[in-house]
């Protein structure tokens, strides 16, 4: 009683009535914002039964994807050399032991060689032709052989299906800002190709099933390891934040003693301006959630151990994919049943030098690709129940530029995992000459299968069935994917 | 009683009808002439909009009368010509299409652009303005995007607005339609986002990505980088 303040002023009065007025307000939007969440998890038809956990690799700035997958036949491989010019690699001669590139004086005298893979027909085991695979990716060989991945064919944002050559030259339905990097990045992540929009498509999935798939509402289903983005956002949903080398604190608890007691100190401080205390509250929420994560993923740490030697070695992806592996080890601790996770890996604009500079990220992307899988295959139920695939910019244009290759369009992607069906090309490999049916100019591949059928792909597999919340999820499915044929997804990646 | 009644039901007829008779027979306003006074600064500025308008109209269409049919038909025709186009790689031409601005009177910069004593840095500088005007223009879509001859065709006039903003006469243009340095290289455009843009010359060696390039990124910051 004694600290009860008797001669209140009229003016502080009114300021202590305005604060409590804001707290209140503030705390019953956050309340409504939560019954939404609630409404819309319980109200949706999406199944989140069982486990189950999609990983998006970005690889960033347009990876020169058929250099990654070509032709091999000899014919079809001869129109990939001769549109190619330099940059074309050449059929191995030793299949076993493809040749790299090589650089005398500066320059790359020799570009190396593909190795083929045998890839099986789209809906059954039975033979369809070999393709050529790049030769810093001895890896990815074995796992498409052994039936554990498969590539996506010449993908791209698209706003209708069957885009020609008549309507790119009319620029007549097509994507917003073609051959913009942001733009590409933009399109892919939301899947809205004509429009600017401010979510992703996994974030709008997030936007429903969120409260359902993750028993802890502290830590969302989407965890990004390569900082915010598009993909994973949705109008409720924010992804959650970690770093490649594990959740993100402030302090070490093994550092300095010092710095965790200023930190300690000052997230204990109780301010008397009341959004300075909201944030404050918001920054040791996120500290503490910091933490619990972190123990729980230390938990698995001796489990995974070995699993990804590469990472030590300065292989970012790898360091990125070893997180995801220990948040799917301790995904029964987390409480969740379904996960999201962004990755991304740099380095694929090369206007110049693509030759050496795309095996260096080839051979990342490739290694990091097989420790994954090895360290998922160690994980179990858990482990089988993962699908990871890539996504990029755009492809690039098929004649080179000097000693690079430019802005394209439609480029190969990768998925892999359990689930799938391996050891496929799915969609349509192009012909690549000069001239075809899918040529934009200068080999820039306008894409016969659209990113919106990938991803209804997946979000099929993962739950998402096909009315009007696939059309919520994926809003120009349509153009792509009639409603109501459940059994059939546009792709056939999934067993 | 009776005749007083009479006499005052006939006198509110009578007001009745006359009432009608002056609604009908009154002056109807001429809404021309409404808007004229009511407003004679807006109607002046329309006309002479509107006057203008045609004129720069008049200007660009083409003068041969085989070329040019004033039939409402062929003149819609004409408008399609941009959108039918040829291969995107393919110069514009300027000539065959249905222009709304003239360059010339658009943009100092495109004059300063087609002047030869001017250093790569300075060609580069006026370029970066032109495109800036495109962005001006073209409001939410941005730069131009794609290719060299995509973007010069771009600037010519191929565009969602009919807007030119350079001539397909500028000496800077080559053969195959690509905008190109001093050295008679192609420049080098890399679209980082629909406003953020580089362009790169080859610089004396006329090979790309060497150390005499020079290049004009499109900065973080306000000002302008050189490297060379």
């Amino acid at each position: 009683m004694s600290n009860i303040q008797k001669n209140i002023s009229r003016r502080s009065f009114l300021n202590s009535c305005g604060k409590m007025t804001s707290v209140s307000m503030l705390s019953s939007l956050l309340h409504l914002k939560m019954t939404n969440s609630v409404l819309a998890a319980s109200r949706s038809s999406i199944n989140t039964g069982g486990y189950k956990a999609l990983v998006c690799i970005f690889l960033h700035g347009g990876n020169d994807s058929f250099n990654m997958l070509t032709p091999w036949t000899a014919g079809e491989h001869s129109e990939y050399s001769k549109v190619r010019g330099d940059v074309a690699l050449q059929r191995a001669v030793d299949p076993s032991k493809p040749k790299s590139h090589q650089i005398k004086n500066g320059k790359v005298s020799f570009s190396g060689e593909v190795t083929p893979i045998g890839a099986f027909k789209e809906n059954e085991n039975k033979w369809e032709k070999p393709y050529g695979l790049h030769y810093a990716m001895p890896h990815t060989k074995e796992l498409f052989h052994s039936q554990r991945l498969s590539f996506i064919a010449n993908v791209g944002t698209l706003v209708k299906k069957g885009t020609s050559v008549e309507d790119f030259n009319r620029k007549r339905s097509l994507p917003r800002a073609l051959f913009s990097h942001k733009e590409q990045q933009q399109s892919w992540q939301s899947s809205v190709p004509s429009q600017l929009r401010r979510d992703g498509w996994i974030g709008r999935i997030a936007d429903i099933i969120n409260d359902k798939a993750s028993q802890n509402s502290n830590i969302s289903m989407n965890v990004s390891l390569a900082g915010a983005n598009l993909l994973q956002s949705g109008s409720r949903v924010s992804p959650f934040l970690m770093g490649s080398g594990g959740p993100l604190l402030p302090y070490d608890d093994n550092g300095h003693k010092d710095v965790k007691k200023v930190i300690s100190q000052s997230l204990a401080e109780n301010y008397s301006n009341v959004l300075h205390n909201h944030y404050n509250y918001t920054r040791k929420d996120s500290v503490d959630y910091n933490k619990f994560l972190s123990s729980k993923l230390n938990s698995k740490k001796s489990s995974l151990a070995g699993y990804f030697s590469s990472a030590s070695q300065g292989n970012s992806l790898s360091r990125q994919l070893k997180q995801i592996a220990l948040s799917i080890a301790a995904r029964r601790e987390l409480g969740a049943n379904r996960q999201t996770f962004f990755v991304s890996l740099g380095g694929f604009d090369n206007h110049f030098n693509v030759i050496p500079n795309q095996a260096e990220v080839l051979s990342t992307l490739d290694t990091a690709l097989f420790e994954f899988n090895e360290a998922l295959n160690s994980l179990g139920s858990d482990g089988r129940n993962v699908v990871t695939y890539t996504a990029s910019d755009f492809g690039r244009t098929l004649t080179p530029n000097n000693n690079g290759t430019d802005h394209g369009w439609g480029g190969n992607q990768i998925v892999m995992g359990a689930p799938i069906k391996g050891r496929r090309v799915f969609g349509k490999y192009p012909s690549l000459h000069n001239n075809s049916k899918t040529d934009a100019g200068r080999g820039r591949q306008i894409p016969t299968t659209s990113v919106d059928e990938v991803h209804a792909s997946l979000a099929n597999w993962y739950g998402v069935p096909n009315d009007n919340t696939m059309v919520q999820i994926l809003p120009n499915i349509r153009e792509f994917w009639r409603g109501g044929t459940t059994r059939n997804a546009p792709l056939p990646i999934i067993r | 009683m009776r005749a007083e009644y009479y006499i005052h039901k006939h006198s509110l007829v009578t007001v009745i009808l006359v009432l009608i008779w002056l609604s009908i027979l009154w002056p109807q306003n001429d809404p021309v002439a409404t808007v004229k006074a009511q407003n004679t600064d807006v109607y002046n500025r329309t006309q002479t909009h509107n006057k203008k308008y045609q004129d720069t109209l008049s200007k660009h269409l083409p003068k041969s009368p085989k070329a040019f049919s004033s039939s409402k038909q062929k003149s819609e025709k004409r408008l399609d010509l941009i959108e039918v186009g040829s291969p995107r790689l393919q110069p514009f031409q300027q000539s065959t299409a249905f222009l709304i601005n003239d360059p010339k009177q658009l943009s100092k910069a495109a004059e300063t652009f087609k002047e030869s004593n001017l250093t790569e840095s300075e060609y580069l500088t006026s370029l970066k303005e032109i495109l800036n005007d495109y962005l001006v223009l073209a409001k939410d879509e941005g730069y131009p995007t794609g290719l060299n001859v995509e973007i010069t065709n771009a600037l010519l006039g191929d565009n969602p607005h009919k807007i030119a903003l350079i001539s397909e006469s500028n000496p800077k243009i080559n053969f195959d339609g690509e905008l190109v340095d001093s050295w008679d290289t192609p420049y080098f455009f890399h679209s980082h986002s629909l406003t953020q843009m580089d362009i790169r010359s080859a610089g004396p060696d006329q090979t790309m990505f060497t150390k005499d390039d020079v290049v004009l990124k499109h900065p973080s910051t306000e000002q302008a980088t050189y490297s060379q």
